[in-house]
């Protein structure tokens, strides 16, 4: 099982899974400010995840299933709010995931997927076409032609 | 029409290549039965109950006569020599080879055609009024609108695993040829006080196991922000959509569970920090794209034809024709023409690969070499003057596309039913055939007037029974097919959801059951009703009743 940062391969780190991010809100503030990584998905409540995020190095969000495309939005959010550590992908990722992951704001995806190989990077560059802002691209079609003008 | 420049062209390109990569994974294992599942509906891929089903996008229903040509080259070269026209104004091939797939996407793709999109639990096609740009009545042409809406929704990274598939519809008229009520989204281009354009926004309607009218969350939209307060109801919906049950799963479930004033507040607050932001269109890209709908270069002399009126005196099938499948048009001595998908019998909505060509031969000679597809399942050739109606009309008889029976009772919309799809619970062919079969009498027909019949072989509506001055519904009891019968239902300005008639009828009493109810009708209305103002002042009493007394 890979783990991708910034689209290089890294054995996954050895740390224990990071607290999920419910049971660290039942913290008090000094256990609180001693952790530094968490997880959380589409069940927490983001308005809280945006408040606590600046605290994170790292923020796993989880898919829990293949259906499921609410962390999408939710690194979209934490970007957008000035969040600069890692958001990490996990749960129901996959190789055709690479490219939106990225382009919503994960830097990093742990690939649970026995079959991963070194071109499987080529996800990441496989639509070159990019209408709609994002996160790696905040500029929408018609701004980024008069950027480049 | 629109024309892909460099850019929209490489993207479709390589969705070409990216999903020919996946197939060929999914050909040799590498890809599990579920990922390759999300994947291929993204791209239109479905597996039917008899073989695959590709489902091929037509933006807002607007195609070139070379796009058409491609289909029907498709339909010959890798399917039955035939395809099916939807609701969604999108056309579907019945029959083609999973591995050939690709193949066919890149064969589109040279004109630029794809199938992003036109299934899977994200942003559908945007369709739009299929008058639009030629009406007299329009406000505003929405094509330009939509085909921001699709550059924006393609391939959009953050709305691609949607709790739900999500549609949107557009109108330029205080009309309504979109059902824009029934939609995810509905957006109404109007004009405010100071002349300046931009949306009434509707958002929560939708047809299926729940139907429900769409409510209005915003009177005035200033054009320019369309796409950030998309964005906003789409992250609202994406982060709040609920992802348990895929019945409850559309957006009108939030926006109910929520309430309306709710979910206008999340999505107004949130849109606060998104306008005036990137996603505003600038000036300069809404001219560049507007300018690719521009008025065709008409015949300022059209008017003055006289030979369409010795025809019209001369010929009475024509006369027939003209009055029921031809339309107004904004430019004097033009009509749009609706091509009737609709034969005598026929499944509502085919259309054969020579019947494409000939359409497209039509629209190169006659209609500036573009078509429309409508949301009821017919074409539209939108800018004929008037002096080729005659000879268009001879060529669409000839191929079997001119039966007159536009907006009338055999015009029905239907989705392809058990015979095709495996969620259906119940047959629908048969049932349009019967229908066909029983009202044959085109006098009848006429003397019935303007009837809306919608038919759905399950409750997933695709055929919207529900908006159907007459829906019928195809349900599954101990085995057997049976219909339940709705009136006064309506997917216009005027949306209103049909209300069930009695108890459902056997697969062999549908037409049966249609003439009583329409005898009924015709017992009851004054001078000039419409069946749907009929049912409406009367309520379904009186109907029902009359259904069901020979019954009981």
């Amino acid at each position: 099982m890979p783990l991708l940062v910034n689209r290089e391969i890294h054995p996954i780190d050895s740390q224990p899974e990071p607290l999920a991010f419910s049971e660290y809100l039942e913290l008090d503030a000094a256990a609180q400010a001693a952790i530094k990584a968490i997880r959380a998905n589409g069940e927490d409540p983001l308005d809280q995840l945006l408040l606590h995020a600046s605290r994170f190095d790292m923020i796993a969000l989880e898919f829990p299933i293949l259906r499921d495309g609410r962390s999408f939005s939710i690194a979209r959010e934490l970007r957008v709010a000035g969040f600069s550590g890692q958001i990490r992908a996990v749960g129901e990722t996959s190789r055709d995931k690479l490219q939106f992951l990225e382009r919503c704001g994960f830097d990093a995806v742990e690939l649970d997927d026995e079959l991963f190989r070194r071109e499987h990077l080529d996800a990441y560059t496989e639509i070159s076409v990019q209408y709609q802002g994002a996160v790696d691209q905040p500029l929408p079609i018609y701004r980024q032609q008069e950027a480049t003008a | 029409m629109y024309i892909y420049n460099e850019v929209d062209q490489r993207l479709i390109d390589e969705r070409v290549a990216q999903y020919r990569d996946q197939t060929q994974r999914f050909i040799a294992g590498e890809l599990s039965e579920d990922e390759f599942l999300a994947l291929r509906l993204m791209n239109g891929l479905y597996i039917q109950r008899q073989a695959p089903m590709l489902r091929v996008a037509i933006p807002y229903g607007l195609m070139s006569a070379e796009q058409l040509r491609v289909l029907a080259e498709v339909s010959r070269d890798f399917d039955k020599g035939y395809g099916h026209f939807t609701t969604r104004t999108n056309i579907q091939f019945n029959w083609p080879k999973l591995e050939e797939v690709p193949d066919i996407l890149e064969r589109l793709a040279k004109v630029q055609l794809h199938a992003i999109q036109t299934s899977g639990n994200c942003i559908r096609n945007t369709t739009t009024d299929h008058f639009a740009g030629i009406h007299p009545s329009e406000t505003e042409d929405p094509r330009p609108w939509c085909e921001l809406i699709r550059q924006w929704s393609t391939l959009h990274p953050e709305f691609a695993y949607l709790p739900r598939k999500f549609k949107i519809a557009v109108t330029g008229s205080s009309e309504d040829r979109a059902a824009s009520q029934v939609h995810d989204v509905g957006l109404h281009l109007v004009r405010n006080e100071a002349g300046e354009l931009g949306f009434e926004v509707l958002v929560g309607g939708g047809l299926g196991r729940t139907p429900i009218i769409g409510k209005k969350i915003r009177d005035f939209l200033p054009a320019p922000e369309l796409l950030s307060y998309l964005e906003a109801i789409l992250r609202i919906y994406n982060l709040k959509g609920r992802r348990d049950n895929k019945y409850k799963a559309r957006i009108k479930i939030l926006v109910e569970a929520m309430g309306i004033e709710a979910f206008t507040e999340q999505v107004e607050r949130h849109w606060q920090t998104l306008k005036d932001g990137e996603l505003r269109i600038p000036q300069q890209e809404i001219d560049r794209v507007t300018a690719f709908f521009a008025d065709h270069p008409y015949r300022e002399d059209a008017a003055a034809d006289l030979t369409l009126d010795e025809k019209l005196d001369s010929n009475q099938d024509f006369r027939t024709w003209y009055a029921r499948n031809t339309h107004p048009h904004k430019q004097p001595g033009y009509r749009a023409v609706t091509v009737s998908l609709k034969p005598h019998l026929g499944a509502p909505g085919d259309i054969t690969a020579l019947q494409m060509e000939i359409v497209a031969d039509l629209a190169e000679r006659f209609s500036f070499a573009q078509i429309r597809s409508t949301h009821e399942q017919n074409l539209v050739l939108a800018d004929v003057a008037q002096a080729d109606l005659y000879e268009v009309w001879q060529v669409l008889t000839e191929h079997n596309l001119a039966r007159a029976n536009i907006g009338l009772l055999t015009d029905m919309i239907v989705c392809p039913g058990f015979d095709f799809c495996s969620l259906a619970n119940a047959h629908t062919l048969n049932i349009a055939e019967q229908i066909n079969r029983t009202f044959e009498d085109l006098d009848y027909l006429h003397d019935l007037g303007e009837i809306r019949l919608n038919m759905s072989g399950c409750i997933n509506a695709c055929g919207h029974h529900h908006v159907g001055h007459i829906g019928i519904l195809g349900v599954d009891k101990k085995g057997e097919d049976w219909y339940q019968i709705t009136i006064g239902g309506s997917s216009r300005e005027d949306a209103s959801l049909g209300k069930v008639l009695g108890r459902a009828v056997a697969a062999d009493d549908v037409a049966a059951t249609l003439e009583r109810l329409l005898e009924t009708y015709v017992d009851l209305r004054v001078e000039g009703e419409r069946f749907i103002d009929t049912v409406r002042r009367l309520g379904v009493a009186p109907f029902k009743e009359a259904v069901y007394a020979v019954a009981s």
